[in-house]
């Protein structure tokens, strides 16, 4: 979309994986919710992984060197998250020639340097990417109303060998969305009200990793991290008369993040040919820092200052947690035909004096049944200690990450998948997956209350239930020749479950999320060297949401003993939650690359078209009422797109 | 001004493309829906009955009610007068607290049965103590001398407790120049201003200019409800203020050159039911600006009505007055 080629939507490609909101890069994967993907970069895990309320990604591809996926089979090496692993590894740099990427697109430009510090000894790689509507919208602006936003990522990564034994990398990663709005107006008495709004939030990241080989049966990686979250947002307005004085100003500042500082030692011990076996620790020490809200008033009279207050609104205590794991797993051939991997991964999480413990076994195993066709089987126990709050469907600076509480337990879940693999036709590779999931512990929120961007009494107003997903996958996909994609085909179900007296009655009921059908087309080709094309098509049916299905009375109340006074009006009644099943999404997107070979490099003009067809597909739907011809109300559906047919140019010139 | 939150919401939906989805409910199913708020302390409550409707609710004619007080049968009524969406019934029998009372609605033709089972709260303990002060308070942007009340009471001890808290103001004008003129006492709910108040404000206390100008909306406590979890077999004050209600630059009440005023302070302190509690959470969301039908899916009032839908509430509660002038 707009010329950005995203990691994440490449993911959501895949077979078993979807995104949240039509067009953001939130990733469902097996039925799972967003927040529980163990997002990796660099081996540091993350949390908040976008940019304009979820659109577009924080990775920018030119600084990636390998994505890997995992939905299942998780090596015991990784845990924290029920649903998925991606992990996400930066380009290392060239230790023999400098080379680098520099992109001009309508949304961001982006420049990439990597190249020798001291060769064969040190690298670097750069990159840096950075939004400019602001920029361009500036000239538009200037009336009363201003506003701007823009988003940057930062990446850089030094390398250095000290030896073929040890070599040491230090990654920094920095990326903010910035929004700033002004408002301005002036009424009949000459009084002037002005409004200025600031929001940035974003990661900062530092890394080291060092890479030891003791022998050639024995290394280890080393690493150290810092990960912090931010969000910050001031509001300030002030109302003055027509001679400049003040008659009242508020400012209102918000604050809430989360750091993690983290300690990991791995080892690689491969004693005999056939045994590759794995084994570590890490600890994490998580500083959360939810809402800190505070506002300053100051009010005055012909000059004089009347009021003039700090109130410390919301200031939650920050809440550390301890965060400790185990594991060990052995990659292991059993003959020719059989392998197994066999992990135990083990977590403790300590939080407000409370420990929580949990031994997660995993296991998968391949057989070779011939010299085509492999079949796959696994199982795994996963544990999540921290949850996202969200707001709204698309991602917000608001949405909080809190931990586990003594109230709210760890989510867990077990995963069982099976896996027939076909190979026999040249350039082909041709694969079926089925798995089945449950989950215990997952939340929602209760009926009759909202989130509301206010973390404060949050455990009560969320149920825990438990939580099944099942699904079959089929992939064909063709990764040699002229024209490369695969073509995938997702059947899946998931439903959630709370006690009898809480959400829907303890009966079972669709997740959000719940899309049945889903089919990828990603296709390739290259026509020449200098021209090539991609498209993808994506068609999946409708997740659900809330209707209500009838009218209903309510009771509310007025006045008191008894002079109580009620009144009975008319209201929606809602039966189930998740009852009402979106129509279908589906979505074409082409792209052709014009590549020129230049004196320094190659020069690629890339022209994109996303949702060619311009399909007019559901972002939101709301339920709202209308009155007909004869007066009556009417129920009625809306839906909101907020993606139609965008095309796009991006200039690349790689050198 | 909206708080600032919407800023984008409206930026999303200004660029958003608008259309209509069919809506075809399959549920045709029409049921009875009770309501009732019954105060354990009154003869004279109301239990209101309608059928839902797709467009529009009804009223239930020639309905029945029954009404037995642990396992009792305590009154039969049938449904009074009928008004264009309900039907109510008038109830007579006394209750007390930890009564187990069962309301079973029967339409005419007994094709319909709904049934709700509540049991009465225990009385809150008495407030203890009602300090006043004069202070100065910024409400609507205008800064004033307001009577700040300081409410003491205990939680009941060893049990969840959900509660309610209200105002009555009695104003009585005593003239002493007109012998003509009698004494007269208007009463007045006001309702009450809590932004600086934990518990009522569910943790989240917030000024009057926060919710005009702040980021995050807020939901205001129109029903005045909160729960014992951050006192929880301890006594616990509450701040409040009279929204409406505030003092001449001299700290006395206004006055005509002629009369005098003199104030009554009633606050009441009622133990409600847990669904009621969460009941009247929703119809706070409900009646509240911040709720937005565009971002919030639809709220699902809380229901303990069996074989149809509603919320039958029971409460009983205790006051205390204090004397202004």
């Amino acid at each position: 979309m707009l010329g950005e080629a995203d990691v994440m939507k490449t993911i959501q490609l895949m077979p078993g994986v979807q995104s949240g909101v039509d067009g953001s890069v939130g990733l469902i994967i097996r039925g799972g919710a967003p927040d529980q993907n163990l997002i990796l970069l660099d081996g540091i895990p993350l949390y908040n992984v976008d940019h304009l309320f979820g659109f577009f990604s924080i990775f920018p591809p030119e600084s990636i060197k390998k994505v890997t996926l995992f939905k299942s089979s998780f090596p015991a090496r990784f845990g924290g998250r029920l649903s998925s692993v991606v992990d996400i590894r930066t380009n290392d740099g060239d230790m023999n020639h400098y080379h680098g990427i520099l992109s001009i697109g309508l949304l961001t430009s982006k420049i990439n340097i990597q190249g020798p510090i001291v060769k064969n000894k040190t690298a670097f790689n750069f990159s840096a990417r950075r939004s400019y509507f602001d920029i361009l919208a500036k000239p538009f602006m200037t009336g009363d109303d201003k506003f701007s936003y823009y988003f940057y990522d930062i990446n850089a990564k030094i390398n250095h060998k000290f030896s073929d034994r040890s070599r040491l990398f230090i990654n920094a990663y920095n990326g903010k969305d910035h929004f700033y709005n002004s408002y301005n107006d002036h009424d009949d008495t000459n009084e002037k009200y002005q409004n200025k709004n600031n929001m940035d939030w974003g990661n900062t990241i530092f890394s080291g990793r060092w890479n030891y080989i003791f022998n050639n049966q024995l290394f280890s990686n080393t690493t150290i991290a810092y990960n912090n979250y931010l969000s910050d947002i001031k509001i300030s307005t002030n109302t003055t008369d027509d001679k400049k004085n003040i008659i009242n100003t508020y400012d209102s500042k918000y604050h809430s993040g989360i750091r993690d500082w983290s300690y990991q030692i791995d080892f690689n011990y491969n004693p005999t040919p056939n045994h590759d076996i794995r084994f570590g620790t890490e600890y994490l020490y998580h500083e959360f820092r939810p809402e800190v809200v505070s506002s300053k008033i100051a009010n005055a009279i012909n000059g004089t200052i009347e009021q003039d207050t700090t109130y410390h609104n919301i200031s939650n205590s920050k809440i550390y947690a301890n965060e400790v794991s185990l594991y060990a797993e052995d990659n292991l051939k059993i003959g020719s035909k059989f392998n197994m991997n066999v992990g135990l991964h083990f977590s403790m999480f300590y939080v407000h004096n409370k420990t929580y413990l949990s031994p997660q076994p995993r296991l998968s195993a391949r057989y070779q049944l011939s010299q085509n066709i492999a079949l796959k089987a696994s199982y795994t126990k996963m544990s999540q200690y921290v949850h996202l709050l969200s707001y709204t469907p698309i991602a917000m600076p608001i949405d909080l990450w809190v931990p586990v509480t003594d109230k709210i337990k760890p989510m867990r879940s077990h995963q069982y998948s099976f896996g027939a693999y076909y190979s026999g036709i040249r350039n082909w590779e041709f694969s079926m997956e089925t798995y089945y999931k449950n989950m215990k512990n997952v939340l929602e929120y209760k009926d009759g209350v909202s989130y509301f961007g206010k973390s404060a009494g949050w455990e009560d107003k969320v149920d825990m239930g438990i939580g099944r997903t099942i699904g079959i996958e089929f992939m064909a996909k063709k990764s040699i020749g002229k024209t490369t994609g695969w073509v995938s085909y997702t059947l899946a179900k998931s439903e959630r479950k709370f006690g009898k007296e809480s959400i829907n009655y303890g009966k079972w009921f669709p997740y959000k999320y719940d899309r049945r059908h889903n089919v990828n087309i990603t296709l390739t080709h290259k026509f020449s060297k200098s021209i090539d094309l991609g498209a993808s098509w994506v068609c999946y049916s409708g997740g659900t949401t809330t209707i209500p299905e009838k009218q209903t009375t309510i009771i509310q109340m007025s006045g008191i003993g008894e002079s109580t006074g009620h009144y009975i009006d008319d209201a929606p009644y809602v039966g189930h939650r998740n009852n009402y099943r979106l129509p279908w999404t589906h979505r074409l997107n082409l792209s052709a690359n014009f590549n020129k070979k230049t004196k320094y490099g190659m020069r690629t003009w890339n022209v994109s078209l996303f949702n060619v067809y311009n399909a007019m597909n559901p972002t939101f739907v709301y339920y709202s009422t209308k009155d007909d011809h004869d007066n009556k109300t009417i129920p009625s559906i809306k839906k909101f797109t907020l993606l139609p047919f965008i095309p796009s140019v991006t200039y690349l010139y790689k050198f | 001004m909206k708080p600032y939150i919407y800023i984008f919401i409206v930026a999303i939906f200004t660029i958003s493309c608008t259309k209509e989805l069919p809506l075809d409910s399959s549920d045709d199913t029409t049921l009875l829906v009770m309501n009732a708020y019954i105060n354990a302390d009154s003869l004279n409550n109301i239990l209101y009955l309608s059928f839902t409707g797709k467009y529009e609710t009804s009223p239930v004619e020639n309905a029945s009610l029954e009404i037995r007080v642990n396992g009792k049968l305590t009154e039969t009524i049938s449904s009074q007068r009928s008004y264009s969406s309900y039907s109510f019934f008038d109830i007579n029998t006394r209750f007390k607290p930890n009564d187990v009372v069962r309301f079973d609605a029967f339409t005419a033709d007994s094709a319909y049965h709904a049934w709700a089972e509540v049991t009465v709260p225990h009385r809150p303990a008495a407030i203890e103590k009602i300090d006043t002060m004069s202070v100065k308070y910024t409400y609507q942007s205008n800064t004033n001398n307001y009577i700040r009340y300081k409410i003491t009471f205990s939680d009941l001890p060893d049990e969840d407790n959900y509660y309610q808290i209200k105002s009555l103001l009695a104003i009585t004008n005593i003239p002493y120049s007109y012998d003509d003129y009698k004494e007269y006492t208007t009463q007045y709910e006001r309702s009450l201003i809590y932004h600086d108040d934990i518990v009522l404000t569910d943790g989240q206390p917030s000024t009057d200019q926060d919710d005009e100008d702040g980021l995050l909306p807020t939901t205001d406590n129109i029903y005045g409800v909160f729960d014992d979890s951050r006192f929880k077999n301890t006594s616990y004050t509450m701040t409040v203020y009279n929204k409406g209600i505030y003092l001449s630059s001299d700290n006395s009440y206004y006055k005509y050159d002629d009369s005098g005023i003199k104030i009554k302070q009633t606050f009441y302190l009622i133990s409600i039911t847990k669904v009621e509690y969460y009941y009247m959470k929703a119809l706070n969301l409900y009646d509240s600006d911040s709720y937005s039908e565009e971002l919030n899916e639809p709220i699902k009032f809380p229901s303990n009505v069996h074989g149809g839908t509603g919320m039958i509430g029971i409460s009983a509660g205790t006051s205390k007055t204090i004397t202004l002038q």
